[in-house]
C-alpha cells in the first residue's frame, strides 16, 4: 500500500483503483453471468453422456481464448519483427483444432471401453 | 453412495442466529434476480472443489510472488542483497516459473471464482461483523488477483491499456494481493480442511462405475469433470506458451508472445536500436569504449582495439522479466580482463553505461565484485560468430550470466569502476 502512495507518480493511484475494481465488477457483473447464463442455457440440452467432455473442452477454449487475446490486441512494433511475431488467430484455431480432437478420441475410447464392460 | 445424497447444511445454525441478523432479514430483501431464494442451489461439491482450486491457486500465487519479489530484488536491490552470477541459469527458470505459472492461473482463478460467486450472491448482504469483514476482505483478493493475472499478461503480449506504469502497478498490487491472500488462507483454512477430509472414501469399489466419487450438479457435471477440465485447461494454456522459454516446445507454443528462434541473428529483441535512439551514435567510426573511475590506467578503446582484445567465448541465454529467453554463443572481452588492463583494484564494482539517453530506463546497470570478476561477464562484440545486429548492442553489449535481460545493458560507451 505504502509503495502505491509513494510512487504515485508512477501508480497513478486513481486510474489503479479503477482497473483494480473495475476488473473485479467486470469479472463478477459482465464476465461470471454470461458463463453461467451459457451453462444455464446449454447445460440441459447437452445429452448427459456428453457433458463432462464438453465441458471439459468448452473450458480449455475459453482459457485458450483468454491466453490468445492478448496477443491478438497487442501493439507490434514495425521496427522489431521479433514481438509478437506469430500469427495468433492461426494458432487459436489449431489449438482449438487440437482440443476438440482430444476430446473427441477421449470420449469415444472411453465410450467403447464401457461396452465393453457392459458386455462382460 | 452415502456421499452424494449428504444434505447441505446451511452456515450458521437457526438457534445461533444473531439479533444484526435478524434486523438484516426483516430490511425489505429483493427476492429477484441472482438474489431469488434458490436462483443459486449450492452445489453439493462446491466446497470440495474450491477447497482444491484455493490449494492450486495458493500454489501458483506463492510462486508468482516469491519468483516476482525476487526479479524485483536483482533489480532494485536493498542494501543488504547479492545476486550470485552463478548458476547461470537460474534467473531464467525463476522468471521463466513466474510468467508460466501466472498464466497457468488464469483459468484456475476463473474456475475458482465460478465456483464462489454464487455465495457472493446471498441476502441479507452479511450474517454478522465478521462475516462483513471477511466479504470486504474479498475485494482486495479478487480484485488483485485479477489485477495481477490481467497486468501480467497484457504486459508481456504489449496490450497495455493503462497508463500507469506496470512495474510500479503490478508490484504494489502484488502486495495487496498477497496480503489479502493470507488473511483468506487464514480464514478458510479449516473450512478447506473439513471439505478435503470427506473427501476420504471408505472403501474403494474400482469395479463398479463410481457415481459417488462425483455426484453430477445442478448443470449434471460432475466435480470430477469440472476439476479436470479447469486442470487441463491450465495445462494446455501452459504448453501453448512456454515454449517462449522451453525451446524444444517454441513450434507447439503457439500462442506465446514469443518466439526464442524468431529475431535477428535468431534471438529476440526487447528494445531496438531505433526506440531507443541510438542508431547514429552506435553507428558512428569515432565510437570509443571508455573505462574510468577507480582505475589506475583510464582506457579509450576503439572498435578496433576491442576487436584486438584477448576473445573470450561463453553460452549465455538473455533472459527477459517478460518470460522469455533465448540461449547463444557470445564472443568479446572478459569484464575482469578490462578491468585488469585498466588496473582497477581487486573487488571492484562496475557502473556500464550505454549510449542511450542518460537517465532513461535501463540506460546503465550496475554490476558488484563477484559479479564482475565471473569469467562468463562479457562485453560482447558478437553473437554466434557474427558481429552484433545493432538491436543486439552494436557495436558491444554486456552479457553476463544469471541476469534479467534489462540490465544486460547494450550499446555499451563506458565502464565506470567503483
Amino acid at each position: 500500500m505504502w509503495t502505491l502512495v509513494q510512487r504515485s507518480g508512477a501508480t497513478r493511484p486513481a486510474e489503479f483503483a479503477a482497473w483494480f475494481l473495475g476488473l473485479a465488477l467486470a469479472h463478477d457483473l459482465v464476465f461470471a453471468p454470461l458463463v453461467a447464463g451459457l451453462a444455464v442455457l446449454l447445460g440441459p440440452r447437452v445429452p448427459p453422456r456428453l457433458r463432462g467432455p464438453i465441458v471439459v473442452g468448452a473450458v480449455v477454449s475459453g482459457a485458450l481464448v483468454l491466453v490468445a487475446l492478448p496477443p491478438i490486441l497487442g501493439d507490434r512494433a514495425a521496427d522489431n519483427a521479433s514481438l509478437l511475431p506469430r500469427d495468433y488467430g492461426a494458432g487459436l484455431l489449431m489449438a482449438f483444432a487440437v482440443t476438440w480432437a482430444a476430446v473427441a478420441v477421449g470420449t469415444w475410447v472411453r465410450a467403447r471401453s464401457d461396452r465393453r464392460r457392459g458386455d462382460r | 453412495m452415502v456421499r452424494g445424497a449428504r444434505p447441505v447444511t446451511a452456515g450458521t445454525p437457526a438457534g445461533r442466529r444473531s439479533a444484526l441478523d435478524g434486523r438484516l432479514r426483516r430490511l425489505a430483501p429483493p427476492r429477484v434476480g441472482p438474489f431469488r431464494a434458490g436462483a443459486f442451489r449450492p452445489r453439493p461439491d462446491a466446497e470440495r472443489s474450491a477447497a482444491w482450486l484455493g490449494i492450486a491457486l495458493g500454489v501458483a500465487f506463492g510462486v508468482c510472488f516469491l519468483t516476482g519479489l525476487l526479479s524485483h530484488a536483482i533489480q532494485h536491490p536493498p542494501v543488504w542483497f547479492s545476486w550470485p552470477p552463478r548458476p547461470l541459469w537460474l534467473y531464467r527458470v525463476t522468471q521463466g516459473l513466474h510468467v508460466a505459472t501466472g498464466i497457468a492461473a488464469i483459468p484456475l482463478l476463473l474456475a475458482k471464482l465460478y465456483v464462489v460467486v454464487p455465495r457472493f450472491w446471498t441476502w441479507p448482504p452479511f450474517r454478522s461483523a465478521g462475516h462483513l469483514v471477511e466479504r470486504i476482505t474479498l475485494v482486495p483478493l479478487v480484485g488483485g488477483s485479477l489485477f495481477m493475472l490481467f497486468t501480467g499478461i497484457g504486459s508481456i503480449s504489449r496490450m497495455r491499456p493503462w497508463g500507469f506504469s506496470f512495474p510500479a502497478a503490478h508490484y504494489a498490487a502484488s502486495w495487496i494481493t498477497i496480503g489479502a491472500l493470507v488473511a483468506h488462507v487464514g480464514a478458510k483454512l479449516h473450512v478447506a480442511a473439513r471439505a478435503l477430509a470427506r473427501e476420504r472414501p471408505a472403501v474403494a469399489a474400482p469395479s463398479v462405475p463410481a457415481p459417488s466419487v462425483s455426484a453430477p450438479s445442478r448443470s449434471g457435471v460432475t466435480r470430477r469433470a469440472f476439476l479436470g477440465s479447469a486442470a487441463a485447461a491450465a495445462g494446455v494454456v501452459t504448453v501453448a506458451t512456454v515454449g517462449q522459454t522451453v525451446r524444444p516446445l517454441a513450434s507447439v507454443s503457439v500462442l506465446a508472445p514469443r518466439d526464442p528462434r524468431v529475431g535477428p541473428q535468431g534471438v529476440p529483441v526487447n528494445r531496438t536500436a531505433r526506440s531507443a535512439g541510438v542508431i547514429e551514435a552506435a553507428m558512428d567510426p569515432a565510437f570509443r569504449l571508455r573505462v574510468t573511475g577507480d582505475v589506475t590506467t583510464p582506457l579509450e578503446l576503439s572498435l578496433d582495439d576491442l576487436r584486438a582484445a584477448p576473445r573470450h567465448r561463453a553460452v549465455l541465454p538473455v533472459t527477459c522479466v517478460d518470460g522469455w529467453s533465448a540461449t547463444a554463443t557470445w564472443g568479446g572481452i572478459a569484464v575482469r580482463d578490462l578491468l585488469a588492463m585498466a588496473g582497477a583494484p581487486q573487488g571492484a564494482a562496475a557502473e556500464v553505461v550505454s549510449l542511450q539517453e542518460p537517465g532513461t530506463a535501463y540506460a546503465s546497470s550496475e554490476l558488484d565484485a563477484a559479479q564482475a570478476a565471473d569469467p562468463d561477464a562479457l562485453l560482447a562484440l558478437e553473437l554466434d560468430g557474427e558481429p552484433l545486429h545493432i538491436d543486439h548492442g552494436y557495436p558491444v553489449r554486456l552479457i553476463a550470466p544469471n541476469r534479467p535481460g534489462v540490465l544486460q545493458t547494450k550499446w555499451v560507451t563506458a565502464v565506470v569502476v567503483r
